[in-house]
């Protein structure tokens, strides 16, 4: 079986400060490597994630995170594996987070088999803002271990889970 | 109770409402001393960005204000800006901005109906816990949210912040063919919204029944979506531009948010309760029969039982778009000519949550020296709070999570558009 990538979905609102990051690391994944990966925009509305990861295998989600800790830090989740903190993701449009849409698709079993989030803590959702300096300046690192998480691999082994 | 001991209710953070809300609720012994709902809004910092910017910019702008009524944004400012430069769109581009409009009522109704409102009445504290054991109702919602979805994608460009719309029509329309491709969908999305219905209608609700000043659009003929005249249930009945004469927007100092009032009047409510008892008359027969069948009156006053009548106003949106579809004939152009000029305009429309309000003041070429923005949460806000006040007082000899929860639940009968955009809730987490 080939090796595929996973599908990326980038989640953020553009206007909204920190949270566009997810949506700017996906589209400077793309451009640093033009075609190599399936990429989706989300502006982190349920459906619209169920929709973006629907018929994948393996996905790769990028979002906004407030944890407290230093903005720019890397967090990784195991969405397949372990059930998502809520009220941590902040990009959501409707009071449905990322963490909220995983565990209803978990419920329902329409969950990816193997599914990752990484996050990026950030800081301020001033509206019409550009990133803060601490995020802007973890972008890179951010696209890179995305692209990792994305990397090719053997067909994951599918362990859904039903909740 | 004992009298005289102090309680306070407080929510931080409110779940299942959009945005970022708060609640205080204080009361002495057995009587209600001060209740505060508090939310933050953006439209102030949208009505700033639209300064200076070209009028058709307007209904991209403001559509960004909302990631689930981006189409109410959208067409309340083309109908302002039409109004203003002296431009009317109808027969199929009229029709056709309906359609879309069809389509955010779906998806928004069935959302909160399905995962915001009905775990209040199960008896779950989310939409998740309760998929679990009603995984068949939850999947329905979705699917038919799904058709809403699917309807603003065709007819706006993409489902969330449509690209399509524009002052004089749209960039493109569709063909027949395109909108038929959608019709079995519909269809099958008519049997679930009634299911709906009928899923929703034996819940239980709180004997609680308020004397509202309803306020919603009416249509010659339309259950109102776009229209021209606003009426109220005390008797108002007045042209769209002449909104501001007739109602004010107070600052309140708690809140970042303005409470509208009708003025000499006082609060009013806008919304699903609203339209529906200001226009029972104009719904179509199959919404009317669901009403009747789930014991609705063609007036409701309880704010609880909104959630029937957002399900039986999902009946009339995806009826109402089967029969656009059906009757509809490709205009000759995509849009009509629309020439920039100075003036003022108004449009209003029928966002999920009520009627949005937009005025906007243009200089002689056409760039926007003025915006005002008026949305239906905003104008809930009042009404609200008085809900409150008249909710909790029976309800003091309650266990605090328990009067916590219904105080909640209170608020969630007007699916509060809180902030229009990202909710922020402050928790702490082991990181991974």
């Amino acid at each position: 079986m080939i090796a595929r990538p996973a599908r990326v979905i980038g989640v953020g609102n553009l206007q909204r400060g920190d949270d566009a990051v997810g949506i700017l690391a996906v589209r400077r994944l793309r451009r640093r490597h033009p075609g190599r990966f399936e990429v989706v925009e989300c502006e982190g509305e349920m459906s619209a994630l169920f929709d973006a990861w629907e018929g994948a295998e393996r996905a790769v989600v990028v979002d906004a995170v407030r944890a407290g800790v230093t903005p720019g830090t890397l967090h990784r989740f195991d969405a397949a594996a372990t059930r998502l903190q809520a009220g941590i993701f902040v990009g959501s449009t409707h009071a449905f987070g990322v963490a909220e849409a995983v565990e209803l698709a978990r419920s329902l079993g329409i969950l990816p088999p193997a599914l990752v989030v990484v996050g990026i803590e950030v800081k301020r959702f001033t509206l019409g803002a550009p990133l803060s300096p601490g995020v802007a300046a973890a972008l890179d690192r951010l696209v890179e271990r995305v692209a990792v998480e994305a990397a090719p691999r053997a067909a994951a082994k599918p362990h859904r889970s039903r909740g | 109770m004992s009298r005289g001991r102090s309680r306070t209710i407080k929510v931080d953070v409110l779940a299942r409402v959009e945005g970022e809300g708060a609640l205080t609720v204080r009361l002495k012994g057995d009587a209600v001393v001060d209740v505060q709902f508090r939310i933050h809004e953006p439209p102030r910092f949208f009505e700033a960005l639209l300064r200076g910017r070209a009028f058709g910019e307007a209904p991209d702008i403001t559509s960004r204000i909302c990631g689930i009524c981006p189409v109410a944004y959208q067409m309340t400012a083309v109908h302002a800006m039409e109004d203003a430069l002296g431009v009317t769109v109808d027969g199929p581009l009229r029709a056709l901005r309906r359609l879309l409009y069809c389509g955010e009522w779906i998806e928004s109704h069935a959302l909160h109906v399905t995962l915001l409102h009905a775990p209040d009445f199960l008896g779950y504290e989310s939409g998740i816990a309760m998929a679990k054991d009603h995984p068949e109702a939850v999947t329905r919602g979705l699917q038919l949210k799904k058709a809403g979805n699917e309807l603003m994608r065709l007819l706006g460009g993409r489902e969330i912040h449509p690209v399509n719309v524009r002052v004089g029509g749209f960039y493109r329309v569709p063909a027949r063919r395109e909108l038929a491709a959608i019709e079995e969908r519909l269809k099958r999305a008519l049997d679930e919204a009634l299911a709906v219905v009928r899923w929703v209608r034996d819940f239980p609700f709180p004997d609680f029944e308020r004397d509202y000043e309803f306020v919603a659009l009416r249509h010659p003929t339309e259950y109102p979506i776009l229209g021209d005249r606003l009426v109220s249930s005390r008797g108002l009945d007045i042209a769209v531009r002449d909104y501001d004469a007739h109602f004010t927007e107070e600052h309140v100092e708690r809140s970042s948010a303005l409470h509208s009032v009708r003025t000499g009047h006082g609060a009013y409510a806008v919304g699903p309760l609203a339209r529906y008892s200001l226009n029972f008359d104009r719904l179509a027969p199959v919404a009317q029969q669901a009403a009747r069948d789930a014991g609705l009156g063609p007036v409701c006053l309880n704010p609880f039982r909104s959630i029937v009548v957002r399900a039986v106003e999902t009946v009339q949106a995806v009826d109402e778009a089967l029969r656009i579809i059906a009757a509809y004939q490709p205009p000759d152009d995509d849009a009509v000519p629309v020439v920039p000029c100075g003036g003022t305009g108004c449009g209003c429309s029928e966002a999920p949550r009520g009627i949005l309000y937009h005025r906007y003041r243009l200089a002689g070429d056409g760039t926007i020296l003025e915006a005002k923005i008026v949305p239906p949460t905003s104008q809930n806000q009042k009404t609200i709070e008085e809900d409150l006040w008249r909710f909790v007082e029976p309800r003091v000899h309650l266990g605090e999570q328990e009067l916590t929860w219904q105080c909640e639940q209170a608020i969630r009968n007007y699916d509060p558009c809180i902030s229009c955009a990202t909710h922020f809730l402050k928790l702490s987490l082991e990181r991974a």
